[in-house]
């Protein structure tokens, strides 16, 4: 079973997994710290529900929940859909990895070589269980926060403060754009989380670990975009693909501490795989209950080979991964608001009319 | 060189993997993981001879424009 810590951490790296590499919100500039503060108060509410979800149903998953609140018919439907949002995001994630490898690193490397080697690690992960996972993230994290810190702090001689300024300088409506973006992606993308609800202890508290696990993600996340933007400035963030990796390249202190980009890099993997673990064993664990199989790692394989065949197909190039970040903001829409408002909705419903069934049940035996 | 890493690596999941799921018998297991492993087979095999499937992504986008962007 998880501990709140390892839940905490699971998420915490769930956020941080592709963010890492393709910046948080570059669309609004020098002001997308800003979002990025707003964000957490969009998502609040949110995460509020998928822990509530939780709460109402202790030490089960996600898929089982479901099935319980809406039947089996319209049950099977949302576990469907849920199934496809895990592995249509395990692929986007992979798909990025891999980009991001092909553009910086191994230029010469066929890209589907860099998705397999992936996967093959993610496999063996969720082989081992969601506590091994969560183990993991509990070492990880710690190391992950020092490459951040440690990538703020070197620069901060090269660092221009004047590139903040002018602050607000976008209009309101598209900082609440910017900042609904920010929701979506990465905040709201924690649905995928409640797959794993099932492993979390009933001693937990799920309003902290989400509460918890949102607030640090954020400070994480303004560590991350106040560091892109003071040294790389509004202008070459609004067009660098991949904006932390370029921001670190700027660090060479003296002539024995350079190329630390390569700490991106690490970030990427070490976040990259939670992110990918975690998608593609919701999208396992909601196949297997769609189809009634009792032990998920018994389609895994086939699984994660899929995520690898989607993701190689989902975009014809680089370009196209970027302009889908805007469609994508519209898309999740039912999978990250509508399904889970609706479940919980359902699960209080659900859970009242059987709390006076319960207590009616002695009375009448007397 | 990627069709034979695609073989390959699909060959050592049959015999690893899907060859002791046959023993279970699950008509079920077997179903869904033939159904994933034989589509995904198709995709990355035809990618390694450089013919790419045609992706979910420009569905998502017409529907999505569809419904959030058709007044405009």
């Amino acid at each position: 079973m998880l501990s709140s810590r390892q839940a905490i951490c699971i998420i915490v790296m769930f956020m941080f997994g592709s963010s890492v590499i393709m910046g948080v919100n570059t669309g609004v500039a020098q002001d997308s710290w800003i979002c990025v503060l707003l964000a957490p108060f969009m998502a609040l509410p949110m995460v509020l529900i998928y822990a509530r979800i939780i709460k109402l149903f202790p030490e089960k998953d996600f898929f089982e929940i479901v099935e319980i609140v809406l039947g089996r018919i319209a049950g099977k439907i949302i576990v469907l859909l849920m199934s496809w949002y895990g592995l249509h995001l395990c692929a986007l994630v992979l798909r990025n990895f891999a980009e991001f490898i092909g553009t910086s690193y191994m230029l010469e490397t066929p890209q589907l070589v860099t998705l397999i080697t992936m996967i093959l690690v993610v496999v063996y992960m969720l082989y081992s269980g969601a506590v091994t996972l969560g183990k993991w993230c509990l070492v990880m994290l710690p190391i992950l926060v020092f490459v951040v810190i440690i990538t703020a702090i070197l620069p901060a001689g090269k660092m221009d403060f004047t590139n903040l300024m002018p602050v607000l300088s976008h209009s309101a409506k598209r900082i609440a754009e910017s900042t609904y973006q920010t929701f979506t992606f990465p905040y709201a993308e924690t649905v995928l989380f409640l797959s794993l609800a099932g492993a979390v202890k009933k001693t937990v508290s799920p309003y902290k670990i989400y509460v918890y696990a949102i607030f640090i993600g954020t400070a994480i996340l303004l560590l991350v975009v106040l560091r892109n933007i003071l040294l790389m400035g509004p202008a070459v963030l609004g067009v660098e693909a991949f904006p932390s990796y370029v921001a670190v390249r700027i660090i060479s202190i003296g002539d024995f501490i350079a190329r630390v980009e390569g700490s991106i890099a690490m970030n990427l993997i070490l976040a990259g795989i939670v992110k990918i673990s975690v998608c593609l064993y919701a999208a396992t664990k909601g196949t297997a209950r769609l189809f009634g199989i009792a032990n998920y790692r018994k389609i895994l394989f086939p699984m994660s080979l899929s995520a690898v065949a989607l993701s190689i197909i989902i975009y014809k190039s680089v370009m196209d991964m970027f302009a889908f970040v805007h469609i994508y903001t519209f898309y999740v829409i039912p999978f990250q608001i509508i399904i889970p408002l609706l479940i919980w909705i359902a699960a209080e419903i659900k859970v009242r009319r059987e709390k006076p069934l319960k207590t009616a049940v002695p009375l009448t035996e007397e | 060189m990627v069709m034979v890493i695609v073989i390959l690596l699909y060959f050592f999941v049959i015999i690893f993997d899907f060859l002791p799921i046959l023993k279970d018998r699950d008509k079920k297991q077997v179903f869904v993981y033939g159904l994933f492993l034989t589509a995904s087979f198709c995709v990355l095999i035809l990618f390694s001879f450089g013919i790419r499937c045609p992706g979910p992504s420009d569905q998502i986008t017409a529907v999505v424009e569809k419904i959030f962007f058709s007044s405009k």
